[in-house]
């Protein structure tokens, strides 16, 4: 008896060894999952490698001190300082790129304790001094997303306060659109005898969606 | 004594005989100590289980629909790369070997749906296998079974290695375990934290993307 189970053993594991030569198992499924929502309508300044500038500056052109009223002229945006807008999906229905000074009413292109006005239209700017700006005289470019329905603001000049368009986008533009504008044509009136000085006034960009 | 008493007597006799031989067969019939040394065997046949992957919460008990989440993404339009672990302490990618590979087994993953697949939230989706632009033109999942954690419930870590860090490109497998054939007959372990990072492509839109990824352990 001992013998015929011995044997009986024996016949089972040959005959399973015969069925487990190779076996693939391929039953479990892992699911990944990736969650992604709509990011934060925002703009910027920043470089060609699109990093930040931490303090963008834009230069006139340089005047000799004069008894008349003169005009200085610039860009605002360059190819290492550029004008972005990034939609993220965070405007779907359109949006607006503004700027304005960034003291409101009471700014004003200082040196110390000289300046001049940046928003007054009084004698043709030529009295207190004025700022005009010309975003249909920049290029627009994208680095994602088309320009498709996004257009550049008209030529205007600041005048008591005022915020300057500088690109609109349509409810059609792409919901998910990154570009840029430089070459933003810049001209001021700047008061006859202005004293000497190194000048600058804040300007502060703004986008907004519809 | 008369000739019928005689006979009677005869007949009481016989009758006790026989009940006395009935109680002695009926004696050794029903006490089998008496009968001389007959062996009882008892058999027991133990053959090979199945080689086996799965995915098992901490009771052993097989997940249903494991499911591991990606870091949040918000759209942008560079770029951007997401993580996350496959494998966790309620959801461990088990590999069970009831002797059934004594030349070792290779554990690896791959996209269920093949050459095809593609992480797809509705109508918009991206890939999980394009290297193009370092994975960034269309999308790129890899994973790094060198970071994670290797358990074993029986048996030991003897000649069982963790695949290396690797991406998916044109629907390959990636490799999560190896055992070699020096390595125990027997033996059931598990892996967590499987280090896992996607590339999305920029301008990716909103969604809540999905993709299936199968388990395979093969003999050697």
């Amino acid at each position: 008896m001992r013998v015929k189970a011995a044997i009986r053993s024996l016949s089972s594991l040959m005959i399973a060894s015969i069925f487990v030569v190779a076996t693939v198992n391929a039953a479990p499924q892992g699911q990944l999952t990736q969650s992604i929502t709509a990011g934060t309508l925002t703009t910027d300044i920043r470089d060609a490698s699109y990093v930040t500038v931490a303090s963008p500056t834009f230069g006139l052109s340089a005047l000799n001190i004069s008894n008349d009223c003169q005009t200085s002229t610039g860009t605002y945006g360059s190819a290492s300082q550029r004008v972005y807008v990034d939609n993220p999906g965070g405007a779907d229905s359109g949006w607006n790129l503004s700027i304005a000074a960034t003291d409101g009413a009471g700014a004003l292109w200082e040196d110390g304790a000289n300046n001049y006005d940046f928003d007054d239209p009084a004698g043709s700017g030529c009295t207190g001094g004025q700022m005009t700006l010309d975003p249909n005289a920049g290029t627009l470019s994208a680095d994602a997303g088309t320009t498709t329905g996004i257009t550049k603001g008209t030529q205007t000049a600041f005048n008591s306060n005022n915020s300057i368009n500088l690109l609109a986008a349509a409810a059609g533009s792409d919901d998910i659109f990154r570009g840029y504008i430089t070459g933003i044509g810049i001209s001021q009136e700047v008061p006859a005898s202005t004293p000497a000085g190194t000048y600058t006034i804040d300007l502060t960009q703004t986008v907004l969606a519809l | 004594m008369s000739s019928k008493a005689s006979y009677s007597l005869k007949r009481v006799t016989m009758l006790a005989v026989s009940i006395a031989i009935t109680l002695i067969v009926v004696a050794f019939v029903h006490n089998p100590l008496a009968i001389a040394s007959p062996t009882g065997t008892v058999s027991q046949t133990i053959s090979t289980g199945t080689l086996a992957t799965d995915i098992k919460n901490d009771s052993n008990v097989s997940v249903p629909s494991p499911s591991f989440s990606m870091s949040s993404a918000v759209i942008t339009t560079s770029c951007q790369t997401t993580t996350s672990t496959y494998g966790t302490n309620n959801q461990r990618i088990y590999v069970d070997n009831p002797g059934d590979a004594d030349n070792g087994w290779t554990l690896s993953i791959a996209a269920t749906d093949g050459g095809t697949a593609l992480w797809e939230s509705g109508v918009d989706n991206y890939d999980f296998d394009d290297p193009a632009g370092a994975g960034c033109a269309n999308g790129q999942l890899s994973l790094d079974p060198t970071a994670s954690t290797l358990v074993m419930e029986n048996g030991t870590p003897t000649n069982v290695t963790k695949g290396a860090a690797d991406a998916f490109n044109s629907n390959s497998s990636i490799t999560l375990l190896t055992a070699g054939a020096a390595s125990d007959d027997i033996w059931r372990g598990y892996l967590t934290g499987i280090g896992v990072s996607q590339t999305i492509p920029s301008s990716t839109p909103a969604g809540s993307y999905s993709i299936d990824l199968t388990q395979t352990v093969v003999s050697n």
